[in-house]
């Protein structure tokens, strides 16, 4: 009987080759396709985030009592650091401000669309658990489905973009950090403008993929989401750009090096693509109905019926 | 077979292991940031497995240690089966039910790096056939030296379980 006095040699060597089989099942199944137990995975992390979240408090108050000391270590030079760059920001703020009116009367006067689809409303959580590990860089946040969040959003620290959300539970989510081998973010220069993929390579700092040759990177530039991807609004803070050889740049990440604590997210709804279907009905019924008013012209002069044909044909140009 | 007749004092031992196991393997998925360097400490519940409790419970040991593999492969978003595979063949190596005599710090911290060796070479292999891509070596070194710092801790406190979870007649097992 399992787990009795008698659990005899045998009966645990076949457990343990049972077990040793199963593992190497799961482990070769799993490679390199979706994951095979997703609903449990999600499950797992759902129930664990709660635990998590309690023993990561203690954690993240020693992080930042620890980050505390070094700020009043430093708080006097900072200070006058900070008052500098007040003044330079008023009257920053005071030029952004005409601009800003500037944008909105030009707007109005063209009718055009401003661009910033940045959602106003934001959901806060909390990082419970940070894997920066070998295999995936990855977090999980004790917000979920409960609180909207949904597969995709953007993950945001003060900072800047953090990584977006890889699977929503119930009540976690775990997020797809940017240093991820799987992550691929469309970023762009704020200076240039110049295009690139941000790729995670599980190192500290992603490289900036198909860089094109005539595209104006600099070490220094700004990274910031691009949105061409249609996945991440445009215009999220990345990082700041290296340059580590003929145009092979790395970007040193907003959020590296602080400690992560409450995160927001962004509940972005994404560029949708049509349906292809409903775009293939929407074209058959216009094909339609192009036929049907071609026929009822031809008709027309001898038929009673001449008035409705003019009002389908409207409706059919519609 | 070798199992003394003292071995029956080991009963329930397993349960001191799945406790501290659970322990590990929470912890083992915070990462902390020390200046300015994230450290994470996924080698930690590989000390839960070097100091699983001598029992004769060993069905239930095998269950418990594959589960929690299974655990700590969905908590860390890794390639699932991976950390069962390692923990059940250091099982298998260690087979804790078979010892006669209770670990001292030294031998369980020389056994403790031999396993550790083990479990970075075989997790950076695992992992590169699993992600198709080398893992981080450096990341794999930094949390196996991390793990090996705590070793002592989570040692002290297997040692302070034993006395508080076990009677008299038991310690020392």
């Amino acid at each position: 009987m399992i787990g009795s006095d008698t659990d005899s040699t045998r009966a645990s060597t076949i457990t343990l080759i049972l077990a040793f089989l199963v593992a190497s099942i799961l482990f070769m199944t799993d490679r390199g396709s979706d994951r095979l137990l997703q609903r449990t995975q999600i499950g797992a992390e759902s129930t664990m985030s709660p635990g998590l979240a309690i023993l990561s408090k203690p954690l993240r108050g020693a992080e930042n009592l620890i980050a505390e000391f070094k700020d009043r270590s430093r708080a006097l030079e900072e200070n006058k650091a900070l008052k500098e760059e007040l003044y330079r920001l008023r009257e920053d703020k005071q030029r952004s401000q005409i601009m800003a009116k500037k944008l909105e009367r030009f707007e109005a006067i063209l009718a055009a669309d401003p661009g910033i689809d940045i959602p106003e409303k934001k959901i806060a959580a909390r990082a419970v658990s940070e894997v920066e590990g070998p295999f995936v860089r990855a977090a999980l946040i004790n917000a979920g489905r409960n609180k909207g969040v949904q597969k995709g959003h953007p993950v945001m620290t003060v900072d800047g973009l953090y990584g977006h959300v890889l699977r929503a539970g119930p009540r976690a989510s775990r997020v797809l950090l940017l240093g991820d081998l799987n992550s691929h973010v469309s970023v762009m220069s704020l200076r240039s403008d110049a295009r690139a993929i941000l790729s995670g390579d599980n190192s500290e700092q992603p490289r900036l993929d198909f860089v094109d040759d005539r595209a104006d990177w600099k070490d220094g530039d700004t990274v910031v989401t691009s949105g061409d991807d249609g996945i991440l609004p445009r215009g999220l803070p990345v990082g700041t750009v290296k340059e580590t050889g003929e145009r092979k740049f790395i970007v040193g990440l907003n959020t590296r090096d602080k400690n992560v604590d409450w995160v927001w997210v962004y509940p972005y709804v994404p560029t949708q693509a049509p349906d292809e279907t409903e775009a293939e009905n929407e074209t058959a019924a216009e094909d339609a109905n192009v036929v049907a008013d071609a026929d009822n012209a031809a008709s027309a002069p001898d038929s009673a019926e001449a008035a409705p044909v003019g009002a389908n044909t409207e409706a059919g140009l519609r | 077979m070798a199992r003394s007749a003292s071995q029956s004092f080991a009963d329930g031992g397993e349960w001191k292991g799945i406790l501290l196991m659970i322990l590990l393997v929470f912890i083992s998925v915070l990462n902390v940031n020390i200046a300015g360097r994230t450290i994470g400490f996924i080698f930690l519940p590989l000390i839960g497995v070097c100091l699983w409790p001598r029992t004769d419970k060993v069905i239930i040991s095998i269950i418990a240690i594959f589960i929690f593999g299974l655990l700590l492969d969905l908590l860390s978003a890794g390639p699932l089966g991976l950390w069962a595979l390692i923990f059940l063949t250091v099982f298998a190596i260690s087979r804790p039910h078979m010892r006669l005599k209770p670990h001292n710090f030294s031998s369980a911290f020389i056994q403790w790096v031999i396993f550790l060796i083990f479990a970075i070479i075989a997790s950076y292999l695992l992992g590169w056939f699993a992600m198709e891509n080398r893992p981080d070596a450096p990341a794999l070194l930094f949390q196996a030296l991390a793990a090996a710092i705590l070793f002592p801790l989570v040692y002290g406190l297997r040692h302070i379980g034993r006395y508080m979870l076990s009677d008299a007649d038991a310690r020392g097992l």
